[in-house]
């Protein structure tokens, strides 16, 4: 096999919301059968496409013969560039700084109001002081969980 | 996109698993999560360009992001 020089990216057109159950069909088809597919995806916020890394188109129509919810099987050929971009998607992290309150919007302190201490961006982490009268203390948490409140 | 499938994402190392899998096999973790999108099947690691770039030398199903955290 000639390796990277010559993988490709296939996307094909699936019907929305079934991406996730027809990636694990072609996988399982992939591997009964031997084919030459290499990576299978389903790119986060984008609807009804799946992208197939294969050598060649051949191995792609055999992967998708017959399946279900599958609309178009002509490919649509991607860029390398283009795949990483949707398999790394840059992240909007919600500007936070120390001092502002939050809430506090999943996890065990759910519902609860905290002042932010520290942000660690690299870790996704953010240090809050928790505002309840009767139970202060600190945590760590992940920075999904909080919601900056209007001040 | 958090809709309902039959797979739920280990919340350490975002592996995909079939629903009421106890521990991820992959890192031993006990915590999973339904709130995952995007997913990433590695079949070929060894001529995978995608598995290359994230450095990844063995078979996997990971999801993309969990919430809004990247997990590869």
């Amino acid at each position: 096999m000639d390796g990277e020089a010559d993988a490709r990216f296939y996307a094909i057109l699936v019907t929305s919301g079934a991406e996730v159950n027809v990636a694990t069909i072609i996988a399982e088809r992939v591997r009964a059968l031997g084919l030459d597919i290499r990576s299978i995806i389903v790119p986060p916020r984008i609807k009804g496409y799946v992208i197939l890394e294969a050598h060649d188109p051949g191995d792609v129509y055999d992967a998708t013969r017959g399946l279900r919810h599958v609309k178009r099987r002509r490919p649509l050929i991607l860029k390398f560039e283009e795949v990483m971009k949707l398999v790394k998607p840059e992240v909007e992290i919600p500007a936070l700084k120390p001092g502002q309150v939050v809430e506090i919007v999943a996890g065990a302190f759910k519902g609860m109001k905290a002042k932010v201490i520290d942000v660690n961006q690299a870790k996704g982490q953010v240090t809050v002081s928790l505002l309840e009268p009767l139970f202060r203390a600190t945590a760590t948490i992940p920075i999904d969980e909080v919601r900056p409140l209007e001040e | 996109m958090a809709r309902r499938t039959s797979l739920i994402a280990c919340k350490n190392c975002g592996a995909l698993v079939p629903r009421g899998t106890k521990v991820c096999p992959e890192c031993g973790s006990t915590q999973f999560t339904e709130n995952w999108s995007g997913m990433l099947v590695v079949v070929d690691p060894e001529n995978s360009v995608i598995a290359r770039e994230l450095g990844i030398d063995k078979p996997v199903r990971k999801a993309i992001l969990i919430g809004k955290k990247v997990m590869i």
